[in-house]
């Protein structure tokens, strides 16, 4: 059976319910520490993809391409 | 360093210097509301040439400075960057300017104790949804407007009669009524 747009918006609205309420229930210092410890997973997640893709790259060929995606310039290594 | 380990060392060294600083950005919007990834910390300080030379100095192994000082357009404030050795994360220090909002956030903002002697300055929950909208209005960005979305959500005594005075001034009335419909909340609630 296909989803409709209203069960597809009626799931979207009980997911971000599920949200409010785990935030509520995060202590203050998970919630100031998350935003980066998410950047660093999704930054590990997405090493691991080009290195995959690029299998004979080297380690800071991979940083190269992951800052190109970032948009980030000008990095200490 | 992790970009985590890095923000605190410089928080460590802006108490120890003892320049009046506040943590903004989405570490103010994840405090509040629902935590997002982010790239970068963002931290609004009480710029002079000398305490900037002085956190330059007591800058631990692995932060530095990127020489280029920029100026950022939306709110027109000048920042400096701070890299993190072996991070995509950074830290950016934008100077306290000399708009009223700015400035009234600032004399606002609160001591927040983190762990067991971690002290740090954060804004009033309501002047981050106000800044959040003046991003989402002057920078178009969808996240601002989400990050205020997801405040709403989570806190359940706003302050919306003094939210209204500074939405007014700055325009941004309409993103307001539009953050508080899809957060659920009728316009008459105050």
């Amino acid at each position: 059976m296909e989803t409709t747009e209203e069960q597809i918006r009626q799931q979207a609205a009980e997911c971000h319910a599920r949200k409010i309420q785990q935030a509520k229930r995060m202590s203050s210092d998970e919630k100031f520490f998350a935003g980066a410890e998410l950047f660093d997973y999704a930054c590990g997640i997405t090493l691991s993809g080009i290195a995959h893709q690029h299998p004979l790259w080297s380690k800071s060929e991979c940083r190269e391409e992951l800052r190109r995606r970032l948009g980030i310039r000008n990095l200490v290594s | 360093m992790t970009g985590n380990e890095g923000l605190l060392a410089l928080i460590h060294v802006l108490n120890e210097v003892g320049t009046p600083y506040m943590v903004v950005g989405s570490y103010s919007s994840n405090f509040y509301g629902i935590p997002r990834s982010t790239k970068d910390a963002d931290l609004v300080f009480q710029f002079d040439p000398r305490s900037l030379a002085e956190i330059a100095k007591r800058l631990p192994e692995g932060l530095s400075f990127d020489q280029q000082s920029t100026f950022e357009m939306v709110t027109s404030t000048r920042k400096d960057v701070i890299l993190i050795e072996g991070s995509e994360f950074q830290i950016e220090l934008f100077h306290l300017s000399e708009d009223a909002f700015d400035q009234t956030r600032f004399k606002q903002r609160e001591k927040v104790m983190f762990g067991n002697d971690l002290n740090t300055w954060m804004p009033r929950m309501e002047d981050v949804i106000i800044q959040k909208l003046r991003w989402a209005k002057g920078g178009g960005r969808s996240k601002d407007f989400d990050d205020v979305v997801a405040i709403l959500g989570v806190q359940e005594n706003v302050n919306f009669d003094y939210v209204t005075q500074w939405c007014e001034k700055h325009g941004t009335l309409e993103i307001l009524a539009k953050a508080r419909a899809e957060a659920g909340i009728e316009q008459g609630n105050s």
